[in-house]
Order: structure tokens, then sequence, then C-alpha cells
């Protein structure tokens, strides 16, 4: 549950994000849409922990971000608008390094039958990352993040459809989508 | 424990596979080779020169006693050197320190000593500055901008990539992920020090000894004082291009500002004209016995050699017991200047001592050529020893000369020996913790600075 209280944030005089209350449950969707410097990415950043919010708080399961950025990492996702792995690695050494990461330890077999399920061409993960990441870089950040089995999951700019695709319309998560303009 | 090596081995792979590393240690590797050879050329010309020396002696001595003959001893030992040798340690030749400016050599004859002693330069005797570009110089001045080269994007280029946002998601200990970049960094310098260092020890033939471990000691406490300044700066969390301009400033300043400044205060502070001075009382207290009434000249001998006093000494022609007397007198009249001089010499290492509890790279620079047996201290002891060898070997002629002896009736095969003093490391210790507590004290604030700047959420990360 991702819920939000008089959530705000200043830069200098200007509000980047006034005053947003918000309730997000499990299972639920919820996109943000707006313009260029609506607070968007914002709301995202002070969910994730990036920023401390000038104002109110944001939490995760009833958890403050600001209080507990560690912790609640625990429960979430996100995928950026870009997504960028390791240079030198190749995409399933990204994928074994960042699921270590968030503490799973998956055998390489694990990883591909995972992969291999959900429809992912299984050459692209012997590639280096650099192609996986023009070629389909949220789609592997999406599945490499949903390793971690978080409860929120934030990503951006995402087709409509992926969310069927992916099977991440499951129940159990709740989720904040950025949009930046309309795709329905 | 085999789930953390995983991160670990994929952590080492991407950062080995990325082009700094393979570049650096190449660059440094080639630095390294060309260091041990101008170390050894150096060193190796010098020790070429010194085995000559025996010979040259041997020859030099025949032909003054041929010539002698028939003269007497005080006619004769005005002629010949005696030549003394400052031999170079074993490790001298992974650091030159001063052997390059101070004589390695030094031929006295039985006349005043001051003279002879300060024939080299001496105005400028503790070259702080950069030296030659031997092994230390590798490891003090190129081996820091390798520290440099491998840590200064760290984080910042994660960040600056877009990899970080995934790596904070991912993990919840964020700190223990920057510790293991940083870790692996370290060990790689390391080894890649290591490897240098090892190829060091083939390459100049250094002995497996006490010595030679001191050195490798020395280095790595070095290293770990740049590893913990290029933290400190990337614990800010700016850019890339800031760590890089903010490491190669302090680079700069460490290395080369600071060193100059310290040996311009050094050089003002305790100015040196006493090498000078002292050669210049010796040779004025001596020429000026040449018209002065012999009696007092003689005296002064009489009071450091009173058993000489039997022998007659004409007051009213030349003889040799007289000549002798007031060669020492000279060297007498000037002792206080050569004192101070060798005090001076020795405030101005102490002096710069102090400057290297400032400065590690100063500390490390002296500890190096303390171990190597290349600092103006091994100098000074040289000196000394001279003056020394000097003193006996005067006293080995004075018999003779104020008996009257006919050159050959002395057995010039017996004069004293000059003997080398051998290798003498003083104490390390004070120089090595003043590197550690300087390395202690910057991780510390370092580690704070990460927590803060990294771990803490603030403005500065990723908005």
């Amino acid at each position: 549950m991702l819920e939000a209280k008089n959530l705000g944030k200043n830069y200098g005089s200007h509000a980047a994000l006034n005053n947003l209350n918000l309730t997000i449950q499990p299972g639920e969707i919820f996109a943000l849409l707006g313009q260029n410097g609506a607070g968007k990415t914002t709301t995202i950043n002070l969910f994730l922990g990036f920023i401390e919010p000038s104002t109110g708080t944001a939490s995760i399961n009833g958890i403050s971000v600001a209080d507990n950025p560690e912790e609640t990492k625990k429960h979430l996702a996100y995928i950026p608008e870009t997504v960028m792995l390791y240079p030198n690695l190749t995409g399933l050494e990204n994928l074994e390094y960042f699921s270590s990461l968030a503490g799973f330890d998956y055998s390489k077999t694990e990883l591909y039958n995972y992969f291999q399920l959900r429809g992912f061409n299984l050459r692209l993960l012997n590639k280096g990352s650099v192609v996986i990441q023009k070629v389909c870089g949220k789609k592997s950040a999406l599945l490499l993040l949903s390793l971690k089995r978080p409860g929120c999951f934030f990503w951006t700019n995402l087709q409509a459809d992926s969310i069927q695709k992916h099977r991440m319309n499951s129940r159990k998560y709740s989720k904040i989508w950025l949009q930046r303009e309309r795709q329905f | 424990m085999i789930f953390y090596n995983k991160i670990l081995r994929l952590e080492v792979k991407n950062f080995l596979l990325g082009k700094t590393v393979l570049w650096g240690f190449l660059s440094l590797m080639a630095f390294g080779l060309y260091g041990f050879f101008h170390g050894y050329s150096v060193i190796n010309r010098q020790e070429q020169i010194l085995k000559k020396i025996p010979y040259v002696q041997a020859e030099h001595i025949q032909t003054i006693v041929e010539h002698g003959k028939g003269k007497t001893v005080g006619s004769t030992a005005y002629y010949p050197f005696f030549y003394t040798t400052n031999p170079p340690s074993a490790w001298a030749k992974f650091s030159i320190g001063q052997r390059d400016v101070n004589p390695f050599n030094l031929k006295v004859k039985m006349l005043g000593i001051e003279g002879q002693l300060h024939d080299s330069e001496l105005t400028n005797p503790l070259t702080l500055l950069v030296g030659n570009l031997d092994a230390s110089f590798v490891f003090i001045f190129l081996f820091p901008l390798l520290i440099i080269a491998f840590t200064y994007n760290t984080l910042s280029e994660e960040q600056e990539s877009g990899v970080w946002k995934i790596v904070r998601i991912s993990s919840s200990q964020t700190l223990r992920v920057i510790g293991r970049k940083l870790f692996i960094r370290l060990a790689i310098i390391l080894l890649t020090s290591l490897t240098v260092f090892l190829a060091g020890i083939l390459c100049l033939n250094l002995p497996l000894s006490l010595p030679t471990l001191r050195l490798g000691s020395v280095i790595i406490c070095y290293e770990i004082f740049w590893f913990a300044l290029a933290l400190i700066v990337i614990s800010f969390g700016k850019s890339s291009s800031f760590n890089a301009t903010a490491l190669v400033c302090l680079w700069i300043f460490l290395c080369i500002l600071f060193p100059g400044t310290a040996n311009i205060v050094i050089d003002n502070k305790i100015p040196v004209p006493e090498a000078q001075q002292t050669a210049i009382k010796q040779r004025e207290g001596y020429h000026e016995k040449w018209d002065m009434p012999k009696k007092p000249t003689m005296e002064k001998f009489y009071a450091a050699y009173p058993q000489y006093r039997k022998y007659p000494i004409p007051e009213d022609k030349y003889s040799s017991g007289w000549y002798y007397a007031m060669q020492y007198a000279g060297d007498a009249e000037s002792a206080e200047s050569s004192d101070d001089l060798f005090k001076k010499l020795e405030q101005r290492q102490s002096l710069s001592e102090s400057f290297g509890y400032m400065n590690p790279v100063i500390a490390v620079q002296q500890l190096v050529n303390k171990i190597a047996n290349t600092d103006l201290a091994n100098h000074i002891q040289y000196l000394q020893s001279v003056k020394r060898h000097h003193k006996s070997l005067r006293e080995y002629f004075y018999p003779a000369i104020f008996e009257e002896t006919l050159t050959e009736n002395l057995d010039w095969n017996a004069y004293p020996r000059y003997e080398p003093a051998g290798y003498n490391c003083s104490s390390l210790t004070s120089g090595i913790v003043s590197i550690l507590l300087w390395s202690a004290a910057i991780l510390l604030v370092a580690v704070n600075l990460f927590k803060r700047n990294f771990i803490h959420i603030t403005d500065k990360q990723n908005a």
C-alpha cells in the first residue's frame, strides 16, 4: 500500500509538488499523467527515497520513506525512463548481479527459465548489456525487478499493454505508473 | 558466503573489463621498468667507479713513494690522496635519493680537512623536489595518479549513466554496495603495486631481507593514504569531472607545491653559509700562520698532541712538523663553524621531517630514502666518517714526520684503510605512524560523508 499525506516538495521558492494526498491499495494501478514539470517524477522520487519531502510524508506499507529509506526499498521496484545496466557484463550477468543485490540467490538456470517463461529472447541474455538496453531495456528491467517480488512497482513511460504481457497485473501489487502523455 | 562471492565476482569482472584498468596497469608497468633501468644505471655507474678505486689508490701511493725516495716522509706525505668511499646500499637502485647530488667518494690529503670536505655543492642539500625517475618516483608520484584513475568515478559514473538508480533500489544496504566497489579497487591497486614491486625485486636484485620488506610496507601504507584521499573526494557525491579535477589538484598540491614551498622555507629558515665559511676560515687560519711566529701555532698542536713537544721546531726556518701543525691549527680554528654546519644540516633534516608529518608524500620519500640509505643523514654520516678517517691518517704519519724518517723507511701500505660505515637504518616508526594517522583520520571523515551523501536521502542524489 502506498500512501502520501500532505506530500510536498519545494526547490527554493518553487513548489515542485504541493500537498498531495493519495492512497493506492494492493492490486490498484494508478497512472500519473501530466506535462513536463507537473510533479510526476518528484512524486516518484519521494516514494523511492531519492529526495526528501519538504512537507508531509510518503509511506510504503505504513513505513515512512524519509525515516527508513533502506527498509522501504525492500518493498519496491522501479523502472527508470532509460534502463542502464553494467556495460562490461552480459545481460545474464547483470541479472545475476542485481538479483543478488536484492538478496536472492538465483542460479543461472533459474534465471533462464524465469525469462523464458515470460517470452524473453534468451539469446539476448548472453550478449553484452548494451544490446539488451537498446532492444528491450524496460522489459528486462521489469522482469529483473519482479524477481525481487516487491510490493510496489514504479515505472515510467511503459506501453499500456506491457502490464498484461508481463503478468504484472497481479492483485498483490500497488503500482504507480508515470506517463507523459496518454497512450490508452 | 557463496552468495556474497557471486556479487563480488561480477563486480570485479565489471571493473576489470573497463578500459582504465588495463591501460593504467600497462603504463605503470612501463614506467616501473624504466624506473628500474634508470636506478640501476645510475647506481651501477657509481659501483663501477668505486670498484676501480683500490687499484687507483695502490698505484697512486706507489708512484708517490717512488718519487719521494731519499726525501723525508714530511715532504712526501704532502702529495698522496687517500680515497674514501660511500658505497651504495643494495636498495639505492630502488631509490637514488640524494646520491646523484652528493659525492659518493672523496679523496683527502694529509692537509687541513675542512677545505677538502665541502668541495661539492652543499647549498641545497635537501632536495625535496621531484628527483630522478627511479622506482621510488614511480611509487611515490605515479601510483597516486593510478589510484585517482581507478577511483575517481567509482560511484559518479554509475550515477551519471543511471545504473545507480537500479542499484539503490535493488539493495537495501547501500553502504555495503559502496564498500564492495571500493574494496575491489583497493585490492586491484595493491595487487598492481605488488606486481610492480616484485618486478622491481627481480630487476634490481633486491635482497629478500628486512629492508625490502620495509620498503614494501611503507609503500602499501602510502597507497592506503592516497586511496583514503580519493575516498574522501568521492564521498562528497559530486560529478566525475569534479572528482577528477579535485584529485589532480590535490596531487599537484601534495607532490609539487607543498614540497617546493617546504624547500624554500627550509632554505630560508636554516641557511648554510657555513660550508664556505668553514673552508675560508680553515684557509685563513692556515695561511696566516706562515707569517706568524711558529710557537703559538705549535702550542695549538701540542694541546691535542703533547707527545710531539719533545721534537725541536726551529723558529727561523721551515720544518715538516711545523707545516702539518699549521694545517692542524687551521682545522682547529674552523672547528666551530664546521660543527655549526653539521648542526644545521641536522636541523634541516629534522625540520624536513616535521614537514613530513604534515604531508605523507614528503614522509614517504624520507622513509624510502632512509631505508635505501640515500638521504642527507647518510651523507652527513659519511662526511663525519671521512673526518675521523682523516684524523687517523694524520696520526699514522705524525711520528714519521717528526722523526724525519726517510720515505723508503716507512711502510706506506700500513696506513689505516677507510672502512665504509655499512648499512644503517634509523627508526621508521614516526614516519609510518604519521602516514597511517592521516589515512585513518581521512577514512573516518570519508565514511561519515558517504553515510550523509549516499545513504541518507538528500536533494543532491538523483533528483
